[in-house]
């Protein structure tokens, strides 16, 4: 597979504003392992900017961050990027992370089905809490870290060149990680109320299509 | 969220009284964040009290929260936050 690395980022809002910014590790992870990088960022996050990407057939991994449904990836300003039954084909031969709400619901397996290698997503909303002291700073966030840096393992994992199922677990292994420190008996009352919602994420991220599948392997 | 754990939600969610008592809890639980915590759900972000609201006025949002708060203690309770994956 080729060493590429296609990433959407779309930064309109509050929300958008912090994956756009927490993306920056993962882009950095690539840029040092020496990754071919799309970047998709801002204005540039639209259906017609993917689909010239992706007609080149180069791609491999797909890091797809923005709001989203059960159909529907979305980029700059909420416009639909990635369409089931529509363009899903597009992502044929990639491996993908869609840190969206609930694509993994419909659009997700359709990914799979239309080739995709596998898909990491989730099947319900993606949540994340964050503090507004830190909106003008969101990487130094401790409330967001807690979510996003584990969301972040999964692509900082493939471009590593592990599986898509190491890939998964190790999010898993890092969100539960932080779980436990919230719920320790030295963590304060107000780290236990967090909870809840990290372990949401935990419950509705899913695996779909081939485990094995890599960098290395395919 | 499993077969079993949705049922049992959706049997807390209709009846009132227990309805009520997660109206509570989960309300009271939402209140020891800190006055500046926001909450990205979907395409949305709301406030700590803005969540609280919605929680007690049992609109689709504070379902949702509650259901949350539900599913998370019933495997609290379970021992699956302790689980290795």
């Amino acid at each position: 597979m080729n060493k590429t690395l296609l990433i959407t980022r779309p930064n309109h809002d509050l929300v958008t504003n912090y994956l756009f910014f927490w993306s920056q590790p993962v882009i950095a992870l690539a840029k040092e392992k020496r990754f071919t990088l799309h970047d998709l960022s801002s204005k540039t996050a639209t259906r017609a900017e993917l689909e010239h990407r992706l007609a080149s057939k180069e791609q491999s991994l797909i890091f797809l961050n923005g709001h989203g449904n059960s159909t529907v990836v979305a980029g700059h300003d909420d416009q639909p990027i990635i369409v089931w039954q529509e363009n899903e084909g597009m992502l044929k031969g990639t491996i993908i992370y869609a840190r969206s709400c609930d694509v993994g619901n419909t659009l997700g397996k359709s990914l799979v089905e239309n080739g995709a290698l596998a898909f990491i997503g989730y099947n319900r909303k993606f949540v994340f809490m964050y503090l507004s002291s830190y909106t003008t700073k969101p990487l130094k966030d401790p409330t967001a870290t807690l979510f996003l840096k584990p969301s972040n393992r999964v692509m900082q994992s493939l471009i590593k060149g592990h599986t898509a199922k190491e890939a998964f677990l190790k999010s898993q292994r890092e969100m539960r990680k932080n779980l436990r420190m919230l719920l320790s008996s030295k963590s304060v009352k107000e780290n236990q109320s967090i909870a809840f919602s990290l372990w949401s994420n935990i419950r509705g991220q899913i695996l779909l299509g081939n485990p094995n599948a890599s960098l290395i392997n395919n | 969220m499993s077969d079993t754990v949705q049922d049992t939600n959706s049997f807390v969610l209709s009846d009132p009284e227990l309805f009520t008592e997660l109206q509570r809890l989960a309300s009271a639980r939402m209140m020891v964040l800190p006055e500046d915590t926001q909450m990205s759900i979907g395409a949305i972000e709301y406030s700590r009290d803005d969540i609280v609201q919605h929680i007690k006025d049992g609109d689709d949002l504070g379902k949702q929260i509650m259901n949350m708060q539900l599913e998370y203690l019933q495997d609290l309770a379970g021992g699956e936050l302790y689980k290795d994956e």
